[in-house]
């Protein structure tokens, strides 16, 4: 609080706005101006400048404009979030989509966290499918990506403070966390469930890089993107999803008219897209 | 009722649920013909996760329905997914799109806490509109067991200005969560609670950076005459973190006492961040003295305490230290000299003029661009200057020669602005003479607007043209 | 500090340093002013100086009004002024006009 949001102008809005784009494929569009405000006014002022004018020149004309483009891309694409958030589509991998995909005879299965942010997700798929005995019957992969390098760099430490933990059951800590001062470190065997990676996902090529999964999680990150990107996005989950195949999306989120190629189930508290 | 609607004056309120079908808007389209004054249809969509075809024609044709009419149809509380539905089947110029909490019952405002997007928004809705009712629901929020929750309606009566809360505020500083905790404290420092400042001083030292700035905060609100002297045995502390709280809160204090604390600090201190944190501080004192510490710490051996105290003097004035400003701007120290430009700037003065544009040809690109800026306020006549520079080859160059000009001469800005909106090509010079153009409207701008539409394959230049000719 | 009523609202001209004494002085003086209507419009063009207890007094004076029901507008604002409200979090809940026409205007 002892630093002020520093106002964005229109045409400051509209050219940061192109310069995110360029580098990331992310799109802010006019309603979440007030993000660009929240998430770079602390630096525009670090950099002892008072207006978004100035910090763009930086960004154009700074000997070190490259840094400064990439620390930007990551203060402007931080996610909050924790673990077990939205937990009823949690509940449903480790209840119905992993058992159904099992009982199919599947003994490799692969999920992948795209935009994981700071790890919470991945870290709580694994923590529930080991509480549900899951790890016997099937040899899990979880793969967790950001296009936020330094998230990603954080999410491989697995190590949390009690903001991440709001709302977790109380066993949930003790059990899972070794606490150490205000730091809880995740307990080896859950952090080896997980592998971490920096990628954009409407990277040319990156459904094929990343291989084949059986179960997508994208949650609440279409939404930085255009109607082009968002398609993309879609189509390209659809190709890297096995049959079956469940990819779950934000709550407020669907694919819509975006891709008829999914089935929509809708359970409690949340809605799977199928391919089958 | 799945569809359900209600008239007041002109304007007609419409409510859609998730279980509507296209059946259910007969009465609907029937209500419009009883209301020959209608001047708005609004079409609350609160409760709509998705949108299904058959609902969105429904839609579409209250708009054709009405349209005809000049009648608003605005569509509130839009999800992101009704949203990028629409988005795709390009129905969005038909509406206005708004936001109405008023139509969220209390309940689903607080719900909507947890979405840290518009979690502010919401408090701040609710605080200008308190009533003993979210009074309530405020406190029964304030003990919850989820943070989220429990964090925003702390701010909220604190923000309202809810004294009667302040028990139950002063607890939550005792939450493990470090949000909550700041939100009790920031709540308290609005509220003006004197009782709890032994304990923001002792947040101070707090490991989380956020909770510590907040204390920071409130001990300013909250502060007596014998804070200073409390603030400057903390700046005798050998945590870092803790001196550039010290800072903050000695600057907003203000005043003698807290400015020769931090000078004595600034005397004292090795550490580069803190120093550079200081320096930034220093420039949000009123004084001469202040003015004076910056341009003495323009020498400083570390280049972001240099750079701090050019900008600062952006803050401060000059105070007449014009020369000692002038002659420190070189071509190696680029920032420093652009910071230093930007103070000569605010009051241009012919000496500082003649200078600038003498070393503007050696100047580095960003500095070029404050040099210009800070000419626009010259004295003397610098339109010969402007008009070579509208021919430079970077665009930000021209952009910010267009804007000069129009502040010395508005006929010339505006001409300039019809020529380049047509052949400049970069869109941010096209837009900035857009801007002027639609601010001064000149004669026959609309046909010049209308057929630059039609040319221009710019997104940004083609929706701001549409929004001034209104369509 | 001068008031007038304009446009059916009083419209009060603050002037000077507004610290811990001053900006209790202003809160007295406003205080008085509730009666005489329902929207009282604070100019802060010739305020040259505004630290945090000045600021201490505007919040309690911005209290006192919400308990009456009278509404509080803040026009004229320097950038400097109008940061020290941005660093309280509470200029969303102030109502922060650009110029005082505009305050002045609005219903």
């Amino acid at each position: 609080m002892l630093n002020n949001t520093i106002k964005i102008g229109d045409s400051e809005f509209l050219e940061l706005r192109d310069i995110i784009y360029k580098q990331s494929a992310i799109v802010f569009v006019e309603n979440k101006k007030y993000l660009l405000e929240n998430r770079l006014s602390k630096r525009i002022q670090e950099l002892n400048f008072s207006s978004f004018k100035d910090y763009i020149y930086y960004l154009k004309y700074d000997i070190n404009c490259r840094k400064e483009l990439d620390l930007m891309i990551n203060l402007v694409t931080i996610n909050e979030t924790y673990f077990l958030r939205e937990r009823p589509q949690l509940d449903h991998v480790v209840k119905v989509a992993l058992p159904e995909i099992i009982a199919k005879g599947k003994k490799s299965i692969r999920i992948w966290s795209a935009a994981c942010s700071t790890g919470e997700e991945p870290y709580s798929i694994a923590i529930l499918i080991k509480e549900a005995g899951l790890q016997s019957k099937a040899s899990i992969e979880i793969v967790g990506t950001d296009i936020n390098s330094e998230v990603v760099e954080f999410a491989r430490t697995g190590e949390y403070r009690s903001m991440s933990f709001r709302g977790a059951p109380n066993h949930f800590v003790p059990t899972y966390f070794k606490q150490d001062n205000v730091i809880y470190k995740l307990n080896d065997d859950i952090k080896h469930m997980v592998k971490f990676n920096v990628g954009n996902l409407t990277t040319l090529g990156i459904g094929t890089l990343m291989g084949k999964f059986d179960i997508i999680f994208c949650r609440n990150v279409l939404i930085y993107f255009d109607m082009d990107g968002k398609k993309k996005v879609i189509d390209m989950f659809y190709n890297t999803l096995n049959s079956p195949g469940y990819l779950y999306l934000g709550h407020s989120e669907s694919v819509n008219k975006l891709s008829t190629s999914y089935t929509v189930n809708v359970f409690g508290g949340g809605i799977v897209h199928l391919k089958q | 009722m799945s569809v359900t609607f209600s008239a007041v004056n002109d304007s007609v309120l419409i409510h859609i649920s998730q279980e509507a079908s296209d059946k259910d808007f007969g009465a609907v389209l029937e209500s419009f013909n009883n209301i020959p004054s209608l001047k708005e249809v609004r079409i609350d969509m609160k409760d709509l996760v998705y949108i299904e075809s058959e609902i969105q024609e429904q839609i579409v044709s209250i708009k054709k329905n009405v349209g005809a009419k000049s009648v608003h149809v605005v569509l509130l509380n839009v999800s992101e997914s009704v949203y990028t539905t629409l988005e795709m089947a390009d129905l969005l110029n038909l509406f206005i799109f708004k936001q109405d909490l008023s139509l969220y019952h209390i309940d689903e405002l607080v719900y909507m806490f947890h979405n840290p997007d518009v979690a502010n928004e919401i408090s701040v809705y609710i605080s200008s509109n308190y009533s003993p009712d979210f009074h309530n629901k405020m406190m029964e929020g304030a003990n919850s067991e989820d943070s989220q929750v429990r964090e925003h309606c702390i701010l909220t009566m604190g923000r309202a200005q809810d004294s009667d809360a302040t028990e139950v505020i002063r607890q939550g500083m005792d939450s493990v969560y470090p949000n909550v905790v700041r939100a009790s404290i920031l709540a308290l420092g609005w509220l003006g609670d004197c009782e709890s400042k032994e304990r923001f001083f002792n947040f101070i030292s707090s490991k989380d950076i956020e909770v510590a700035e907040a204390a920071g905060a409130s001990i300013s609100l909250v502060s007596d005459e014998r804070d200073p002297e409390k603030l400057r045995k903390l700046s005798e502390s050998e945590n870092s973190n803790i001196r550039i709280i010290v800072a903050g809160t000695l600057s907003l204090i203000n005043g003698d006492e807290a400015y020769a604390i931090i000078v004595k600090m600034l005397e004292k201190e090795r550490n580069e961040q803190v120093r550079t944190v200081l320096v930034q501080r220093i420039a949000y004192f009123n004084k001469p003295d202040a003015t004076e510490m910056l341009i003495s710490m323009l020498d400083d051996s570390s280049k972001s305490v240099k750079e701090a105290a050019a900008a600062g003097l952006g803050r401060t004035g000059l105070r007449g230290h014009e020369d000692e400003v002038l002659k420190r701007i070189n071509m190696e120290d680029v920032w420093l000299s652009y910071f230093a430009v930007k103070a000569l700037g605010q009051n241009c003065s012919a000496k500082s003029a003649k200078y600038l544009k003498e070393i503007y040809n050696k100047s580095e690109e960003h500095l070029r661009l404050a040099i210009i800026e800070a000419l626009s306020n010259a004295p003397s006549d610098m339109d010969n200057f402007f008009a070579e520079r509208l021919f430079d080859s970077n665009e930000d160059i021209r952009k910010v020669t267009l804007s000069a000009i129009y502040k010395s001469n508005k006929k010339t800005a505006i001409a300039k602005s019809v020529k380049l909106l047509e052949d400049d090509p970069s869109w941010l010079v096209r837009y900035k003479a857009l801007e002027i153009i639609s601010i001064e409207k000149p004669a026959g701008y609309k046909k010049v607007l209308t057929k630059i539409k039609k040319k221009d394959n710019n997104r940004n230049i083609q929706e701001k043209i549409a929004s001034v000719l209104g369509i | 500090m001068k008031n007038e009523m304009k446009n059916g609202k009083q419209l009060v001209s603050l002037s000077g340093e507004i610290n811990a004494q001053t900006g209790a002085e202003c809160k007295a003086f406003i205080i008085k002013l509730f009666d005489t209507a329902n929207i009282l419009v604070l100019s802060f063009d010739k305020v040259v100086y505004l630290n945090s207890s000045g600021l201490r007094e505007i919040i309690d004076l911005l209290k006192n009004a919400t308990k009456v029901k009278k509404e509080l507008r803040l026009c004229d604002m320097s950038k400097d002024i109008r940061e020290m409200f941005t660093f309280t979090g509470l200029e969303k809940v102030f109502k922060i006009y650009d110029t005082q026409a505009a305050a002045l205007e609005s219903k």
